[in-house]
């Protein structure tokens, strides 16, 4: 099953608002979600104040003696650690020179626990990379290296000139411009409000001042140009901005043009609105002119695998029910109990359920149950999974029916 | 498409593990009483016109973020002294719902198949009964597949209905284990909470998610509940108030529930290996470079060298069935050998 679920960003005043949802204040917290502009995994700690930990007097030594702080201190997770290499996902690491990591999970001996947090939350995060290909010389004793000023940027590049067959603005450079020079608007889009990529054809970016709508950038070719489509007239109109990385979920945005026809904004390093200056604010610890707004929109593109089944129950089968009201009330279920003997009533009868349409008359019998849950069995009869009707649906001896039962993987 | 595939031996090199992973949860009286909207009127709690129990959620249930933490209700067994007592409100469901929990969690006993009764110790033998509680039916959201034994505690106030925790008991169930201090029930594993100056307060059906609170805890308690014009102990409280009421007492007198969940994680963990001779080529194109091999940097004596990025689970057809991505290049030459451990979590 294919689907393209829809995405909406909105970023004003260094807030995000995802799918123009507002951010909702509790008695606790200003923001009950604490995912400020996106999603929150398990959505657990609601409206949370306080801490959760655990006793620290000998971090080597943690015990799960718990202390709390706060009126409404949030739940934590923790593992006790053992000898399996299991884990939370890897704590940060510290890169140097030549690449070490250092996991404290690792370093832990065996035995005490570690915890970790929630609220896990995913947004979208913008990052400037101004002359995105810079670099910085670090010298220690008589050995120096150079070190990428934006390693997002240098992370990308050979992607983008893999891309650059879809499109030449791909290219990291080509005789019209480096990308190593220019200034780089990242947008990063996590993968879980896209799935497999994004949609083509689906990305819009809206920039706006004071409420008017000053540029739009969209992806009219579906070849991952952003080319500037509105509104007519505009400066820069039917220019490329930039470009959108479907499959890894980036938006590259190198437009440097001024939308705001030459009147001054706070854009943080800049006065200039450009494209360059999108989204700004967007978790990038950024403030930028309240008069600034930005919409940004788009459709991912999932693919669930769907397994269908096919459940008969044919005439004459299925026609008998083991709940107990099933059979007339107050009716001798053993005939016959002793020590040598254990015989069943045989004559128990059925109730009779056949609805009638007058009063005060019964309707003959009829053999019909209401099926009102199918269930799944293995070859070892172990039962693996139960579908349940909406709606008991009647079965009449006389009748076929066919259910069909979806299970998305 | 690879070229060689490199067999995994299902008695060698394939490990099944579990994990166990823990969550804190702490709940406190704020939430439960008085901080969304006005006592016993709280936002979260949500109250059911069949009056047979009550929902706590963790926010105003009217929003879609709030999540639903436990539900609350009472009950006395029909061989209790306040059954038939005169003046009774909601009776029969106060009976239907003990029996009903101790059918789901205790079973029958004795040739006459009767329900057996909540027990303050891990006997069942019929002695020390606990005919009236309160239960705490948790949520399976909060307690995942179990909760972890010997990490229950409550703290209620027992003291006056205007300042209940100016007295406090707390119950723990320390004295459980996964090694012991438990009862096995047709309900699951359950413990006693207990405390050493208090005595027993209680027990707690770990895979259930169920705490049951005996009423005794307030035998002492004058007010145990108390609307401004009648004040009544927890057993007048019992027979005379309805279930929600005696839930808003019990609401009323929460002061902490904390305790550790447990989910168990099952993992089949395939150990990939790579000897020195393998896996020191890529067919990645950029590795060749006017059919050379680049890293080799023009010098054909030099070692091969490959990142390992990618490892893929093939069957026995040769048919991709999963990935598993590495979160940095490992480097390969034939210098060295490598065992990369894929673990899959279900």
């Amino acid at each position: 099953m294919r689907a393209n679920p829809h995405s909406n960003f909105l970023i004003y005043s260094s807030s995000v608002y995802y799918d123009h949802r507002p951010i909702e204040s509790g008695s606790f917290s200003d923001d009950i979600l604490s995912a400020s502009g996106g999603i929150s995994l398990f959505e657990y700690n609601i409206d949370k104040q306080g801490t959760t930990g655990f006793d620290e007097s000998d971090p080597t030594q943690r015990t799960e003696k718990v202390e709390t702080t706060g009126l409404n201190p949030p739940i934590i997770p923790y593992v006790n650690k053992g000898s399996n290499k299991q884990f939370l996902k890897a704590s940060p690491r510290t890169r140097e020179k030549i690449q070490t990591v250092s996991d404290d999970y690792v370093l832990m001996s065996q035995g005490p626990l570690t915890g970790s947090s929630y609220s896990m939350s995913a947004s979208i995060t913008r990052e400037l990379m101004e002359t995105a290909g810079g670099k910085t010389t670090n010298t220690v004793g008589a050995s120096s290296w150079e070190v990428p000023n934006y390693r997002h940027y240098y992370s990308l590049r050979n992607s983008l000139d893999f891309y650059s067959t879809r499109s030449p603005h791909y290219a990291v450079s080509n005789p019209d411009w480096n990308k190593d020079e220019q200034d780089i608007n990242l947008i990063s889009v996590p993968k879980i409000f896209y799935g497999t990529r994004i949609k083509p054809g689906s990305l819009s970016l809206k920039f706006y001042i004071t409420g008017t709508l000053v540029g739009e950038l969209q992806d009219t070719k579906y070849n991952g140009e952003l080319v500037q489509v509105g509104p007519e007239g505009s400066t820069g109109s039917g220019s490329v901005a930039g470009v959108a990385m479907y499959e890894e979920g980036f938006v590259l945005l190198t437009g440097s043009w001024d939308l705001t026809e030459g009147v001054a904004y706070d854009f943080d390093s800049s006065t200039t609105g450009s494209w360059t200056r999108f989204a700004c604010g967007a978790n990038d610890s950024v403030n930028c002119s309240t008069s600034a707004s930005f919409d940004f929109s788009f459709k991912g593109h999932t693919e669930t695998q769907v397994l269908t089944m096919f459940a008969h129950a044919r005439r004459g089968e299925v026609n008998y029910s083991n709940n107990p009201t099933f059979l007339e009330y107050g009716q001798r279920k053993v005939e016959i109990s002793s020590s040598n003997l254990y015989i069943e009533n045989d004559k128990q009868k059925i109730k009779n359920t056949v609805s009638s349409s007058y009063a005060g008359f019964d309707a003959p019998f009829e053999r019909q149950v209401y099926i009102s849950r199918i269930a799944l069995y293995d070859d070892d009869k172990k039962l693996i999974g139960i579908a349940t009707l909406s709606n008991p649906v009647l079965k009449k001896e006389a009748q076929d029916l066919s259910f069909k039962l979806k299970l998305d993987i | 498409m690879p070229i060689n595939y490199e067999v995994i031996n299902p008695n060698t090199d394939v490990a099944t593990t579990k994990t166990l992973l823990h969550e804190v949860i702490p709940l406190t009286g704020t939430i439960v009483s008085g901080t969304y909207g006005t006592f016993p009127n709280d936002d979260n709690v949500k109250n059911y016109s069949h009056g047979m129990f009550q929902s706590v959620y963790d926010y105003p249930y009217l929003s879609s973020s709030a999540n639903h933490i436990f539900d609350l209700t009472v009950g006395f067994d029909e061989s209790s002294p306040l059954s038939g007592a005169a003046g009774s409100v909601q009776e029969t469901k106060k009976i239907n719902m003990y029996n009903q929990f101790s059918q789901v969690l205790l079973g029958y006993t004795g040739s006459a198949n009767t329900v057996r009764l909540f027990e303050s110790d891990l006997t069942l033998d019929g002695s020390d009964p606990m005919k009236e509680v309160v239960f705490v039916n948790f949520s399976r959201l909060l307690t995942k597949d179990q909760i972890k034994k010997g990490s229950m505690s409550i703290t209620v106030g027992t003291a006056s209905w205007a300042a209940p925790f100016a007295g406090t008991k707390t119950f723990t169930d320390s004295a459980a284990s996964n090694t012991g201090g438990t009862l096995n029930t047709v309900g699951g594993d359950y413990g006693v909470l207990s405390s050493s100056a208090d005595g027993v307060g209680g027990i707690v059906f770990y895979q259930a998610g169920m705490m049951v609170l005996t009423s005794s805890i307030w035998a002492g308690t004058t007010d145990f509940f108390d609307d401004g014009s009648t004040q009544r102990t927890i057993d007048e409280q019992l027979v005379s108030g309805s279930i929600s009421g005696s839930a808003d007492a019990f609401r009323h007198r929460m002061q902490n529930i904390q305790f550790n969940n447990t989910t168990e994680i099952n993992s089949t963990v395939y150990f990939c290996r790579a000897s020195h001779n393998k896996f020191n080529y890529s067919n990645n194109p950029t590795y060749l470079n006017e059919s050379t091999i680049r890293v080799k940097n023009g010098n054909p004596t030099n070692p091969p060298i490959s990142y390992i990025t990618t490892i893929g689970l093939y069957n026995s057809s040769n048919e991709l069935l999963a990935v598993a991505k590495l979160s940095e290049p490992l480097r390969k030459d034939p210098t060295n050998e490598l065992t990369l451990r894929v673990r899959l979590d279900y």
